[in-house]
């Protein structure tokens, strides 16, 4: 049990050591828009006019900075 | 054992980046220009002048909205100490030369390809602006752009003009 509670952290940890942040000059790759999270950006385009439409406001809608770093 | 792997899990998210801060000098550089027949640009400690340097990129939405105000801002003073310099954070230099064809451009604009620069003054995101005094100082810096914005940055150059002067 305590070989396997090693064996786990220690590959949490190795894995957690591979996490890099990308600088903001270098997000060209990321801020494509086929590198979104969303599978369908047209859709979510259409979602967004109609909601902040409705809501007769902006910026509210998601939380700030996209794969640019662009707030 | 398990204070072991909290540190390394400490250290292996740990970010080292110092920010630039307010107040310090800003760093120097040479560039090459993205304008054709002008001179590469370079920054020194010692300008003489209040420079408006902005770090942007092609791929970067806001910069759509910041470069149609920083021409205005340009032309508002072209004819006092103030210089506007944009740099391009681009790769590829044709992307970059694709955005400028948008606009009509009237400040200078450098490109820093190799991102030494934008690490130099550790932009947080892009776009990026600094206002760096006549002395060669950072006095203030602007991550993201959003409409209104620039009335600020016009205020702050407006403040070390009078400054400058007295």
């Amino acid at each position: 049990m305590n070989y396997l509670k090693q064996l786990i952290l220690s590959s949490t940890t190795i894995l957690v050591m591979g996490c890099e942040t990308v600088a903001p000059w270098d997000r060209d790759v990321l801020a494509r828009p086929e590198m979104q999270l969303s599978t369908d950006p047209m859709g979510d385009a259409l979602f967004e006019q109609v909601y902040l439409s409705k809501e007769a406001s902006s910026g509210g809608y998601k939380t700030a900075g996209g794969g640019c770093g662009c707030n | 054992m398990r204070r072991f792997f909290l540190v390394a899990l400490l250290l292996a998210n740990a970010n080292y980046a110092r920010p630039l801060g307010v107040g310090e000098t800003a760093p120097e550089f040479e560039l090459p220009s993205l304008l054709p027949d002008t001179k590469d640009l370079t920054i020194s400690k010692t300008t003489g002048v209040i420079t408006y340097l902005d770090f942007w990129a092609s791929w970067c939405g806001p910069c759509n909205i910041s470069f149609p105000e920083m021409i205005e801002l340009k032309e508002e003073f072209k004819n006092q100490p103030v210089e506007v310099i944009a740099i391009s954070v681009d790769k590829k230099r044709e992307l970059a030369r694709r955005f400028l064809g948008r606009h009509r451009i009237n400040f200078k604009v450098a490109i820093d390809a190799t991102g030494n620069t934008a690490e130099a003054f550790d932009v947080p995101g892009m776009p990026t602006s600094f206002i760096i005094d006549s002395k060669g100082k950072v006095y203030s810096e602007h991550e993201g752009f959003r409409k209104g914005d620039m009335k600020k940055i016009r205020e702050q150059i407006k403040t070390l003009l009078i400054a400058d002067q007295t």
